[in-house]
């Protein structure tokens, strides 16, 4: 039985959730992972949404507990169907089958708005990013795919911002890992990456302890009632950068010969990391469940 | 409310316009079409309550099917297309969607008959009533005119069951009185008489009263009975005038096979023999033309129907005068008989 | 009002011993009786069982409730099938089942509402269950009601143009409420169903007709139970097509065209429910014809 590890990415629609999940899937093996998007758990239409008047940012736009009911199926190692909305369109698909994975990535706006939804997850990440940085994105995207001008995104962007921080953001006291995508001058992306975590609870900070990564900016801050530790990656890495880092982060040799470039730009520093923590996590697991079986046995 | 009509009015149109009421007294009513609710008359239902309306386009037997359904869960059905397509076409499914479960649709039927005019055959049909009359648990109601499909309408939503109402294209004259509550299951005398019965049904019983005006004028007194109820059939009435006249004549615009006509004389063959006649359509297929003409030439009009009475006295006449020459040579004929029976025939009975 | 409740909320291992037991009494009845159609009966045995005992709110206490959940078996020669089911959620007694197809017995060769409670429309000929569990559907739009209308049809059934016209009507009246299982057993009397007149790829006609298609293994409650729950969430109505074994549990009878109407004769039928016996855990249950629940 597959004992999957659940992720879960929080953040606002246009923040690269959705590249970010494709990016870890790559790492990781697209045949090992699955991805929920929790835009299917939208309990109502384009239309109906309309009717009543509500953004798909709001909670009771979605079914939040159906996913509940999903996932504490996949652990249990059973199969779902889930239900599929259709973006294009704005209406409701066919329902497709989700058979448990070695990892389960569910992305969206809501995955773990509740806190029963919180516990299942073995990772829960708030993917951020910066108002300017967002705000040159949704314009590009908007004025050159669906032809709005720039003042009808900004007003897009407005309108939104109340439900983003009522409904959205307070998943950030959940998360285990803040990311936030910052604009930076050193690196040749021009983006650079905060990486938040909480105080009591430090992956990078372990593994930093016994040396010090000096590219890196290290502060603490407050961020919704939690100290967290933020290590600001904004410059790229060479190939010996690379090399060092891999070993202070037990980077395993399968991650590194997926990332091929020379100079390796913050996000995908970012991603290595992230992949590397989450292989561990899979790690932990099934060395638990082997304990298990040999007891059971 | 009734209907009051100095003119002609086809009975559909009473139909589309009792529903309406309806509608308005009892919220479980709901009414169905299928692509022809402007020549049924349910349009008029539709507009007023058209969640509780529902034209399923060109496909009866899903009609049939959610009506039964819609019954099933308690609502009152009305379920209307044109007779042919509402009887032939569906026949299994009234059978054991609604008729076998005994469910609370009603079927009204407009254009029935060959006076669709027109449309021609395939359009006139000619054997609803005897279709549905083959079916148990099924009541069928045929209106005379206007004031009783009015009528008909209200009394069918009170009765729980499965109900064929059949109703016509064409305006017919009225000859019933406005208001009157319709009693399903009991035949009408509208004309006393006492030498011949003339059963119909429909837009038939205007034409039999003008047949019965002419014969009056000939001396014969004919007895025009309005069977606007074929089945569960009211033998009373129709006995007690036999017995009366002992002569009768059935007319309807219908095959003269299965409906009224066979109706009447099933029961005058088993409980009281007279000499009798059946007017219809002779096992025929109808055909395009304007309605009187069509009428015409299936011989269903008034003149018609006095011919045929005094063609049935005729023969009657002629029977009784062989019946008398035979008398005389009975006896011996009687003697063989008692022979195989034993005890002699009635000679004075005639 | 009396209040709606599902009888049984087992897990799935306790489903597939109300399903073996539902086996073994369509198999006993119709050996009894001589004369019924085993082959389709037994290949909706577990999708009776999912609804019967996890999905339909019914409660045989209240028969009539107006808020219950409807069932109408379109494909009515399975009719044995639905008497078992009956039988073990307690709509009718089990001494019914002996006299199956007798003169004057309730329990008609096909479903008889008039007779049987439980049964929520009398069917035989096909094609015609659909619309009827359409016209249901609308009226619990009209009344406002929650109930849900589940129609279980045959493959072969298919074939019978009244179904595609009820399946238009349920579209075009944007009934969510309205679920339609096809037990593709894939078998018909003449033949198989591709042989005689192809129904395939039927799961595409269905989503053409603008229903939302789901298609299961008819005899995996893993499949099955959250095909059948997908209805608290579409927006279209729902074709389950569920992939189906004629005849399954009675290993002659498996896929074997002759079983359609035939009845097995004694020898075979203790063949027959010798091979449900070798089940393992059969044994602490039982099932004989007059099991109480």
């Amino acid at each position: 039985m597959v004992d999957p590890v659940f992720i879960g990415i929080a953040g606002d629609s246009g923040a690269g959730k959705s590249t970010f999940v494709k990016d870890i899937a790559t790492l990781l093996g697209k045949d090992k992972v699955r991805t929920i998007s929790f835009d299917d758990y939208h309990s109502l239409d384009r239309v109906e949404r309309k009717a009543v008047g509500i953004t798909p940012l709001h909670p009771r736009a979605n079914n939040l507990g159906l996913a509940i009911e999903h996932l504490f199926l996949l652990k249990q190692g059973k199969k779902v169907l889930k239900p599929v909305y259709d973006h294009s369109t704005g209406n409701f698909g066919d329902p497709e089958w989700v058979v448990p994975m070695p990892y389960i990535i569910c992305e969206g706006l809501h995955p773990f708005f509740f806190k029963s939804l919180a516990e299942l997850y073995d990772m829960k990440v708030y993917y951020d990013t910066e108002m300017d940085l967002k705000f040159n994105w949704k314009v590009k995207r908007d004025t050159a795919e669906r032809g709005y001008t720039v003042e009808q995104v900004a007003k897009e962007i407005r309108l939104r911002q109340r439900d983003i921080r009522n409904f959205v953001e307070p998943q950030c006291a959940l998360a285990d890992i803040i990311i936030k995508l910052k604009i930076s001058k050193n690196s040749s992306s021009a983006i650079g990456v905060d990486w938040k975590e909480p105080v009591d609870d430090p992956w990078i900070r372990k593994c930093l302890k016994s040396c010090n990564f000096d590219n890196w900016k290290c502060f603490t801050e407050w961020h919704a009632g939690r100290k967290m530790n933020v290590f600001g990656i904004y410059d790229d890495l060479n190939q010996e950068q690379l090399k060092e880092l891999s070993g202070i982060f037990s980077i395993s040799r399968d991650l590194l010969s997926k990332v091929q470039e020379k100079e390796v730009v913050p996000y995908r520093t970012m991603l290595l990391l992230f992949a590397a923590r989450i292989k561990q996590i899979r790690a932990a697991k099934d060395k638990d469940n082997e304990v298990v079986l040999k007891n059971a046995v | 409310m009734a209907i009051i009509s100095d003119r002609e009015i086809a009975t559909r149109e009473a139909y589309g316009r009792a529903l309406v009421e309806l509608g308005r007294q009892n919220n479980n009513v709901v009414v169905l079409d299928a692509d022809l609710a402007k020549s049924t008359q349910t349009i008029k239902f539709g507009k007023e309550f058209p969640d509780r309306f529902f034209d399923v386009g060109i496909a009866e037997a899903n009609m049939i099917g959610i009506s039964a359904g819609l019954a099933a869960c308690g609502m009152v059905v009305f379920c209307s297309s044109f007779a042919i397509f509402a009887t032939q076409r569906v026949l299994n499914q009234i059978f054991q969607s609604i008729a076998y479960p005994n469910l609370n649709v009603k079927i009204a039927a407009s254009h029935a008959g060959i006076s669709v005019g027109e449309d021609g055959a395939t359009h006139q049909s000619i054997d609803d009533i005897s279709i549905m009359r083959s079916i148990p648990n099924m009541t069928i109601v045929v209106p005379a005119d206007a004031h009783e499909a009015y009528e008909a309408t209200f009394a069918a939503a009170n009765f729980e069951g499965p109900m064929y109402i059949r109703l016509s294209r064409m305006a017919t004259p009225v000859v019933t009185p406005p208001g009157k509550p319709f009693e399903i299951g009991k035949a009408i005398v509208l004309r006393e008489g006492k030498d011949i019965t003339i059963a119909a049904c429909g837009i038939m019983v205007y034409e039999a009263l003008g047949a019965a005006e002419r014969l009056s004028g000939l001396g014969v007194e004919a007895e025009v009975i309005n069977f606007n109820t074929i089945k569960p059939f009211d033998k009373e009435t129709l006995i007690e005038s036999v017995i009366k006249t002992r002569a009768a004549l059935t007319v309807e615009e219908h095959s003269i096979i299965g409906g009224l006509g066979s109706a009447v004389a099933e029961a005058l063959c088993e409980e009281f023999p007279v000499a009798m006649s059946r007017m219809g359509v002779r096992d025929q297929f109808g055909q395009s033309g304007k309605p009187v003409d069509l009428l015409k030439h299936y011989k269903l009009t008034s003149d018609d129907i006095a011919k045929e009475v005094l063609r049935v006295l005729e023969t009657r006449r002629k029977a009784n005068e062989i019946y008398e020459i035979s008398a005389s040579t009975r006896s011996d004929f009687g003697a063989l008989k008692a022979e195989n029976e034993g005890g002699m025939p009635d000679e004075s009975s005639n | 009002m009396p209040f709606s409740r599902i009888v049984y909320k087992p897990e799935y291992e306790e489903l597939e011993k109300k399903a073996l037991i539902i086996r073994k009494n369509v198999i006993k009845m119709i050996g009894k009786a001589q004369s019924g159609h085993p082959g389709g009966s037994l290949s909706c045995v577990d999708i009776l069982t999912a609804l019967y005992f996890r999905i339909l709110r019914i409660s045989p206490k209240y028969p009539k409730d107006p808020e219950r959940d409807r069932f109408v078996l379109s494909k009515g020669h399975a009719a044995p099938a639905l008497y078992a089911t009956l039988a073990e959620t307690g709509f009718i007694p089990y001494e019914w089942l002996d006299d199956l197809r007798k003169f004057g017995s309730p329990l008609q060769g096909h479903p008889d509402m008039k007779k049987v409670p439980g049964v929520e429309m009398s069917t035989g000929s096909l094609g015609q269950g659909l619309s009827v569990g359409v016209g249901m559907a609308l009226a619990a739009k009209i009344f406002e009601s929650g109930y849900r209308v589940f129609v279980l049809l045959g493959d072969g059934e298919c074939q019978e143009g009244q179904v595609w016209e009820a399946a238009m009507s349920a579209s075009h009246y944007k009934l969510t409420n309205i679920v339609a299982i096809v037990d593709r057993n894939r078998l018909q009397i003449d033949g198989c169903t591709e042989d005689v007149m192809g129904i395939d790829p039927i799961g595409a006609k269905w989503k053409a007709f603008g229903w939302t298609v789901i298609e299961v293994d008819g005899h995996d409650f893993l499949e099955l139970i959250p095909a059948l729950e997908a209805i608290s969430y579409t927006s279209k109505p729902t074709a389950i097509i569920a992939n189906t074994v004629k005849g399954k549990g009675v290993c002659f009878m498996e896929n074997n065209v002759d079983w359609h109407g035939k009845a097995p004769k004694q020898d075979q039928l203790e063949e027959a429910l010798k091979g449900f016996d070798e089940i393992e855990f059969m044994e602490s249950e039982d099932v004989s014809l007059d099991s109480k629940n």
